[in-house]
């Protein structure tokens, strides 16, 4: 059973230079005990999305259209009231910066204690005790010493997990975590995504994994939805996108991906990779793949799909319509196998998903010659 | 905690001295002097009177005079008793030049209690009326409230003391006789004058409260206690306020010497023995002891009381001060 699901979001900031259309249909499904990932650039609309799904956006956001609905119940008609008893409970959120996200004037006791008593009374020793049991849970040694630490007082890493502690507190059913790896330290990065994937396991909740990072995306995600310009571009299970991308821009993605991502793509894919024949300078193994070209802002939107200026498979109809998120029922070259294999469970937001998906496939054997193919595209432009 | 102590009361020290110092040489440059009348003195008599309070010394001599517990006259440096200055680190103010036969101690003993009771009652209503009105239009923001409170808060600033002791005396003690015009006996004397002087400080507070809270709305902070599933009411008044008070209470520290020493405009107008008026009139009279002395106090006072502000600080924020990082 689908556990959330978020339709057709669209959202916008009026603003005196006029409407800035910062998400533009954000489709995904959650289902309950699942992990799934929100890739993609910043400013794509990643923490705006997981915003809504909160009832945390800041003021002057209009909501256009679209439904988040938990369990059937569609959450952008509640009232503030309703809204207070779904935020924490049902829904609660790991965010970004655990250093801001603290009130550095407040014991970590009492930030930890409001998250239980903003949704049932209970003594306060039973509080005490419940926040230090979430600290121990959350790998925070001597829990109760540290209920009454502040803030300031603690380390980047236990930060992170306090954080993590206050959104278990109240035992929600989603949880949103939204980077919650990029303010800690690399040593951390595997610890919290080990430890967030441990509670995900433990209390069978739903995980909406918020990140750019697509190391942490193979680590931790069964599924993934790809975001560009926010619109959802590509939804498939975690597998499936890094074998055969649909959307070019999940090509990119994954090209660009650093190495650490790239090991983990390794050991997702089967086969190695291995360099084309022919090796060019901007093959060197140490050298970054970037998509060209940048991500357009939402004042400026290309018409069609936002993708085709940076898109070397771009075909004529891309400038004028825009790709709808759909099933295309496309015969993608299996990994496993040497055959054709018809995806239906593929949603992607593009014309050309066949040929991105053989080109993809193909490059396996090397990147160069897509590589070539963006360049080409770009040459005209720069 | 006493090397902090210590720290602060060196400083104390420091700035007294240099306070004397510039205050010292600025009144003696001024021309002028405390017995010139419109009607001239028998040079003689001028004489005299300078004699006997050192006034011919140079004003070195006097200065020192005036700091040290010892001597310089003829006497030699203990003095025979008859010379009436003591110096300031014997506690001694000296005489008053101008109000004849009162120390500057009595002066001080017989108006700063009116002044600090005075200034303590306005603070104690202007204070926590400017951090609840603030917040309210914080929490109210852009609604015809927010709005309203603004006038107010706006016109409390810009009118001068003596607009609104007048007005209040029109309306409350004439217009509508609730309260006495003028004097000083009861606490029903004390309403109005402590009404205009804490007026502008409510005012002042409520827009800092209200532009504190305001901006730490916009906090990530406050976005995790809405995110927690408290009400508006939990996140504006336990975590937005909460670090809104520092800029308030760093304010505070200097506002409330101001206030506690007294009002020359309020004092004028009610008819109050306060201390506020000799601040201005021993500087017109050349009254130096006097002048000094009140100085002196107001020094003290707002080094006392920062301390205080920065001592209430390093309570409302735990990461100044006292606390160690781990």
């Amino acid at each position: 059973m689908t556990l959330l699901e978020v339709r057709n979001l669209r959202l916008r900031f009026d603003t005196k230079d006029g409407p800035l259309q910062v998400l533009d249909e954000i489709s995904f499904k959650l289902e309950a005990g699942e992990t799934l990932a929100m890739v993609g650039e910043s400013g794509s609309g990643k923490s705006l999305t997981a915003l809504t799904l909160m009832g945390l956006l800041p003021p002057g956001a209009i909501i256009e259209t679209g439904e988040v609905l938990l369990e059937g119940r569609n959450l952008l008609t509640l009232s503030a009231r309703q809204w207070r008893s779904v935020r924490g409970r049902e829904l609660a959120m790991v965010y970004q910066d655990a250093n801001s996200a603290l009130h550095p004037l407040l014991t970590v006791g009492e930030q930890l204690a409001e998250a239980i008593l903003a949704h049932r009374k209970e003594s306060p020793s039973e509080v005490r005790k419940a926040c230090a049991s979430a600290l121990g849970e959350v790998g925070i040694s001597a829990p109760e010493a540290r209920l009454d630490a502040y803030p300031h007082e603690l380390s980047g890493g236990m930060r992170q997990r306090v954080v993590i502690a206050m959104a278990l507190l109240a035992r929600p059913k989603v949880l949103i975590a939204d980077e919650p790896t990029t303010a800690v330290d690399v040593t951390m990065q595997a610890q919290i995504l080990e430890l967030l994937e441990h509670l995900r396991a433990k209390y069978s909740m739903a995980v909406l994994l918020v990140t750019h990072d697509l190391g942490v995306v193979a680590r931790a995600a069964q599924k993934v939805a790809v975001v560009y310009a926010g619109r959802t571009v590509e939804l498939a299970t975690t597998k499936e996108l890094f074998q055969t991308p649909l959307h070019p821009y999940s090509v990119g993605l994954l090209r660009s991906a650093p190495s650490e991502a790239a090991q983990s793509m390794a050991s997702v894919l089967a086969a190695s990779p291995s360099q084309g024949p022919t090796q060019s300078p901007s093959q060197a193994p140490a050298r970054l793949f970037s998509i060209p070209g940048m991500a357009p802002s939402p004042a400026r939107m290309p018409v069609g799909c936002a993708f085709h200026p940076r898109c070397p498979f771009e075909v004529a109809r891309c400038s004028r319509e825009r790709p709808e998120l759909k099933a295309w029922r496309v015969e993608v070259p299996s990994n496993m196998h040497t055959g054709l294999v018809t995806a239906t469970s593929r949603r992607a937001a593009c014309f050309e998903q066949e040929r991105v998906a053989a080109a993809a496939v193909a490059s396996r054997t090397g990147w160069h010659e897509l590589e070539q193919l963006w360049l080409a595209k770009m040459e005209p432009r720069t | 905690m006493i090397r902090a102590a210590l720290r602060h009361l060196a400083g104390l020290v420091i700035s007294v001295v240099i306070v004397l110092a510039v205050s010292f040489a600025l009144m003696h440059a001024v021309p002028g002097g405390p017995f010139d009348a419109e009607r001239g003195l028998h040079p003689e008599i001028e004489a005299n009177l300078a004699r006997a309070y050192h006034l011919d010394w140079p004003v070195w001599k006097q200065f020192l005079q005036y700091i040290g517990p010892f001597n310089l006259g003829p006497d030699g440096w203990l003095g025979t008793g008859a010379d009436r200055f003591g110096g300031v680190l014997a506690l001694d103010f000296g005489p008053s030049l101008r109000h004849r036969d009162y120390d500057v101690a009595d002066i001080l003993a017989a108006s700063l209690p009116v002044s600090f009771q005075l200034g303590a009652l306005a603070l104690a209503w202007s204070v926590p009326l400017g951090i609840l009105l603030g917040t309210l239009a914080a929490a109210r923001a852009g609604t015809w409230l927010d709005a309203l409170l603004r006038v107010l808060t706006t016109t409390g600033i810009v009118l001068p003391g003596f607009v609104i002791a007048s007005l209040s005396l029109l309306v409350f003690a004439f217009a509508w006789p609730l309260f006495p015009v003028a004097g000083w006996s009861s606490l029903r004397h004390m309403v109005l004058p402590a009404f205009a002087l804490g007026a502008p400080c409510a005012t002042y507070v409520a827009r800092l409260t209200r532009s504190g809270v305001l901006e730490n709305l916009q906090l990530d902070f406050v976005r995790t206690a809405k995110g927690k599933g408290l009400g508006r009411g939990a996140v504006i008044w336990r975590h937005a306020l909460r670090s809104a008070l520092l800029p308030v209470v760093a304010y505070l520290g200097p506002a409330s010497a101001a206030i506690l020493t007294g009002s020359l405009v309020v004092e004028k107008i009610f008819f109050l023995p306060g201390a506020g008026t000799h601040f201005v009139n021993s500087a017109l009279n050349r009254d130096y002891t006097l002048a000094l002395g009140v100085t002196l106090v107001y020094t003290v006072l707002v080094f006392c009381l920062n301390a205080l502000a920065d001592l209430l600080a390093s309570f409302l924020d735990p990461r100044v001060g006292g606390r160690q990082e781990s």
